[in-house]
């Protein structure tokens, strides 16, 4: 015979989904024949997932099994007695795939023989969920509401990429957002390779290396206004597969309104917003303060909308 | 003077007391019977005067002498012949008369007579007086004298006895013949003197009869060991060189193979003897020697102490008694008193052949029928199982000559070993295959220079004829399936023989072939050593198919699916062949189904892993057959399944 024939069902659980996380996994593996003492099961690791020192436990279906590693595959031995048909089992020390894959675990079972004899097959998948990284914003005078503003960005890797083999397989995609910022096509700076990316209003970062972290990523947006703008979606991935993902990043206008922009300090005006979002339009020169009407003294330049 | 007076008166006695003495007598024949005896009689006279017209006269005993005849008279008185005399005989007195005997008176010295005449009529010693007789018939009494003649019978011609059974001591007919060379008078005698048998008081004539004619009386004397007839001639007499048969029946052989002389007499009514003569007769067949003599130990060329014994049918005298035993084996002896034995030791002593030769069986005589126990011999068994006599003979011993009285041959044989180590082996073990085969063996017993073996194939297989032969002691060549190999040279009892043949075919089916079997022989054809006659085969191996293809529908663990046999057979299929297919274990199979695409129409039935296809064939077939069984349910995973396996069988053989 060449095709094991399948098993009645084959299950999969984790106990944390998230990339590169430490899990127990929880094995269900229904069969249609009850094995015999000694039979195997056959679970290949997919790469993407690391198996060290792997600790099996029964559920259900079996006095005992045992496992170990063989290559890239976990053997688990029945060596109970009263095998049933459905046997569930839980092994420790995995750790999640480091990108947010869907990995097939393919799962056979086979006799005690040296050459272990096909006798089921099966598989199941489990899917991994994004990790958190970690990325702050500048909040600086170059932040300028309805202005052309330079948007600095620190993103830090959620950990060691040294598993990115492939150099140029690591990307991070910047999604500036448009309520907030109006990305340029250029001006975008970091250490990579930053590229515009006019779907997502932001940018596509290549050519990282672990090394790259943390990395900063200056780009010209085009300012709305805002307190704190909309929350950037920032995320990492691993030869099109995510790894790790932020939306939480905001950035905050550095003038306090009704200044536009300002220096010195956040309220030391040099130019104030507009009618829409304030009644204090006009630049109180005097004082570098925003007002309605020009003191007494001081006369409104309408050109410049200055006192 | 008175001395001179004396001689005369001396002298003058003399002349008074004149007489007639015999000087000479001459009677040929002096056998009994005799009708033409010749008689001449010279007589010396003393003062005996003659008287003129005396006659001389021969008379003789009445009795055994009947005067009828006379001739050839002859008469000299004084040296002269008497020619005027004339003889005749007068039956009265029984004499033959000289007449004219002196024309004058005459002083007789001396007379000379002779004539021819009747002879004694049987045997035994008679008178004939001789005187003479004056013309007035007065005897002169001086002239008597009184001679006697000394008669013996006659010997008779032709005889002989011949016993009907030649055995020693055997109940027996002994037919006599003979021929009288003097006529038989009416009314004689026939007797046959036998000598004692065995001893005194022997009962030879127990039991016997003789054969006579109606008027015939036949006497059996026990004490004389003779056996009289009369009236065997009563009705006519027996003219010379007649011859004559008499038998005598139920009587014994002579107790040993010595010749025995018989007498055959003829004798007047009175018993006397007239005519006789001697046969001898000797049996050459001993009788039978009832032996116990077991080697008890049969292997080959064992050694055996043996106590023989014996029960002898005729007596044997203990002063010559013998025992002698001859064979070709080896043999010794050794007295060993023990219950039953001689107490006197008997002894063996030299031959001149080289038979075992015991003397002094016994200090007496020893009864036939009585158990007789001798011991010890030591046999040692041939070298083979051939037959081998040993002769047991009891023997007496007279005039420098053995004698024999019973024996008894036995065989022994010996046990042919059965040889337990052989093995046989092909260079090519496949059925019908043709290559070198080997046939080893360990033999049991010495084969020396000489000795042969006989390794017999089975039939099942074939000696190709132009295959080679060679062996490990000599050389060695087949003919058919029968090969015979030639000891060279000596081996020894546990040696290896290996024997090789360059082209021999295998049985052509691998069932077990019937035994080889293998014989050695030290000499000859008889002279098996040893043997193994069972329990030596060859089995082939299978041919194997050329190709079996088996192809499941479906390879998928316990699937249950269609099987398609493709069987590439390498040699062809006789009709009516059945295929039996074993599946292996790891497909369990408890009935299988025919699809559709069979090649094969087949009568299917299951055995536990066993699917049996018969009356596939209609006819010979050749090359490929294919056909499918359904309802099989695959393996419980992936491990190989184990080998199908075909087999075809023909009449109950595999092919």
């Amino acid at each position: 015979m060449t095709t094991p024939m399948t098993f009645g069902g084959v299950t999969l659980s984790a106990s944390n989904y998230t990339v590169n996380a430490q899990a127990t996994y929880t094995f269900s593996i229904q069969s249609l024949f009850s094995h015999s003492t000694g039979d195997l099961f056959l679970v290949t690791i997919p790469t993407e997932l690391i198996l060290a020192a792997p600790q099996c436990a029964v559920l259900i279906g079996i006095s005992s099994l045992s496992c170990s590693l063989s290559g890239t595959s976990l053997v688990v031995n029945l060596t109970g007695s009263s095998i049933g048909a459905l046997i569930n089992f839980t092994v420790s020390g995995f750790l999640n795939s480091w990108y947010t894959s869907t990995s097939t675990f393919n799962i056979l079972s086979a006799t005690s023989d040296a050459n272990q004899y096909l006798i089921e097959s099966g598989s199941a998948i489990i899917s991994f969920v994004v990790g958190w990284m970690g990325c702050s914003a500048a909040s600086d005078n170059q932040i300028v509401l309805l202005s052309q503003s330079t948007v600095k960005l620190t993103i830090n890797a959620p950990f060691t990429l040294t598993k990115a083999t492939n150099n140029s397989g690591l990307s991070i995609e910047i999604t500036v957002p448009s309520t907030s910022f109006t990305a340029a096509s250029t001006g975008c700076s970091t250490n990579g390779t930053c590229t515009y990316k006019s779907s997502v209003n932001g940018y596509e970062v290549t050519s990282l290396t672990a090394t790259s972290f943390p990395l900063l990523v200056s780009f010209s947006a085009q300012t709305g206004h805002f307190v704190n703008s909309d929350s950037f979606t920032i995320k990492l991935s691993y030869q099109n597969q995510l790894v790790s993902s932020n939306i939480d990043t905001t950035v905050s206008a550095y003038c306090t309104s009704p200044c536009q922009q300002c220096s010195l300090s956040r309220t030391t005006c040099s130019s104030c917003l507009p009618s829409s979002y304030t009644s204090n339009t006009t630049l109180n020169r005097g004082n570098s303060s925003c007002v309605q009407t020009c003191p007494d003294g001081y006369y409104s330049n309408t050109s410049t909308i200055a006192c | 003077m008175k001395a001179k007076s004396l001689a005369l008166l001396a002298c003058l006695l003399v002349f008074a007391n004149s007489s007639m003495t015999l000087s000479s007598q001459v009677v040929s024949p002096l056998t009994a019977g005799s009708t033409n005896t010749s008689y001449s009689y010279v007589f010396a006279s003393t003062a005996i005067t003659v008287s003129a017209g005396s006659q001389l006269l021969a008379q003789f005993d009445v009795g055994s002498f009947t005067v009828s005849q006379v001739n050839g008279c002859q008469l000299s008185i004084n040296g002269a012949t008497v020619s005027a005399a004339t003889c005749a005989v007068n039956t009265s007195s029984n004499a033959v008369v000289f007449s004219n005997a002196a024309a004058s008176s005459i002083s007789l010295n001396n007379l000379s007579v002779s004539f021819r005449s009747n002879g004694a009529s049987y045997s035994g010693t008679s008178n004939i007086l001789f005187y003479f007789q004056d013309s007035t018939g007065l005897q002169n009494t001086d002239s008597r004298v009184n001679t006697t003649v000394s008669i013996v019978a006659a010997t008779m011609s032709g005889c002989s006895v011949v016993s009907s059974n030649l055995t020693v001591g055997a109940s027996t007919t002994y037919n006599f013949s003979y021929a009288p060379t003097v006529a038989i008078p009416t009314g004689s005698i026939l007797q046959l003197v036998l000598p004692a048998w065995f001893g005194n008081g022997t009962n030879l004539l127990n039991n016997a009869s003789a054969n006579c004619s109606s008027s015939c009386t036949a006497l059996l004397i026990s004490s004389s060991e003779s056996i009289i007839f009369r009236n065997i001639f009563a009705s006519a007499g027996v003219a010379i060189g007649t011859s004559q048969n008499a038998s005598v029946y139920s009587i014994k052989n002579p107790p040993s193979t010595a010749p025995i002389t018989i007498q055959i007499l003829v004798q007047t009514s009175a018993s006397q003897n007239v005519q006789q003569c001697y046969v001898q007769l000797a049996v050459t067949t001993p009788n039978m020697l009832i032996t116990t003599f077991n080697p008890t130990n049969t292997a080959i060329s064992a050694s055996n102490s043996i106590k023989l014994s014996f029960r002898s049918s005729n007596p044997i005298p203990g002063a010559t008694s013998y025992l002698r035993i001859s064979t070709s084996l080896a043999l010794s002896y050794s007295y060993s008193a023990a219950n039953s034995l001689p107490t006197v030791a008997p002894v063996r002593v030299s031959s001149t052949d080289s038979s075992v030769l015991i003397s002094g069986l016994s200090t007496s005589n020893i009864a036939s029928l009585s158990l007789y126990y001798l011991g010890l011999f030591t046999l040692t068994n041939a070298p083979s199982s051939k037959k081998h006599t040993i002769s047991f003979t009891t023997q007496t011993y007279s005039n420098n000559t053995f004698y024999s009285i019973d024996s008894n041959n036995i065989v022994v044989q010996a046990t042919a070993a059965t040889m337990t180590i052989a093995s046989v082996s092909a260079s090519n073990p496949i059925a019908y295959a043709i290559g070198q085969f080997s046939v080893s063996f360990t033999i049991i017993n010495n084969l020396v220079v000489g000795s042969f073996a006989v390794l017999q194939f089975p039939s099942e297989m074939t000696i190709i004829d132009s295959s080679t032969c060679t062996t490990s002691v000599g050389n060695c060549f087949f003919s058919g399936n029968t090969v015979t190999v030639n000891v060279q040279n000596a081996v020894s009892a546990g040696s290896n023989i290996t024997t090789i043949l360059s082209l021999v075919q295998n049985p052509l089916t691998t069932t077990a072939s019937s035994t080889f079997s293998i014989s050695t022989y030290y000499d000859t054809s008889d002279s098996l050593v040893d043997q193994l006659t069972s329990g030596l085969t060859f089995t082939a191996a299978p041919v194997p198919v050329k190709a079996l293809q088996v192809l499941p529908l479906s390879k998928t663990v316990r699937d249950i699916t269609s099987y398609t046999f493709n069987i590439n057979f390498t040699n062809p299929i006789p009709s009516s062949a059945i295929l039996y297919l074993s599946f292996p274990s790891s497909l369990p199979i408890s009935s299988v189904l025919y699809t559709s695409n069979n090649t094969l129409s087949c009568v299917v039935t299951v055995n536990l892993q066993t699917v049996t296809l018969t009356s596939c064939f209609s006819s010979q077939t050749t090359g490929t057959v294919t056909f499918t069984l359904g309802s099989i349910t695959n393996p419980t995973s992936t491990k190989p399944s184990g080998n199908f396996n075909i087999t075809s069988y023909y009449n109950g053989l595999l092919l």
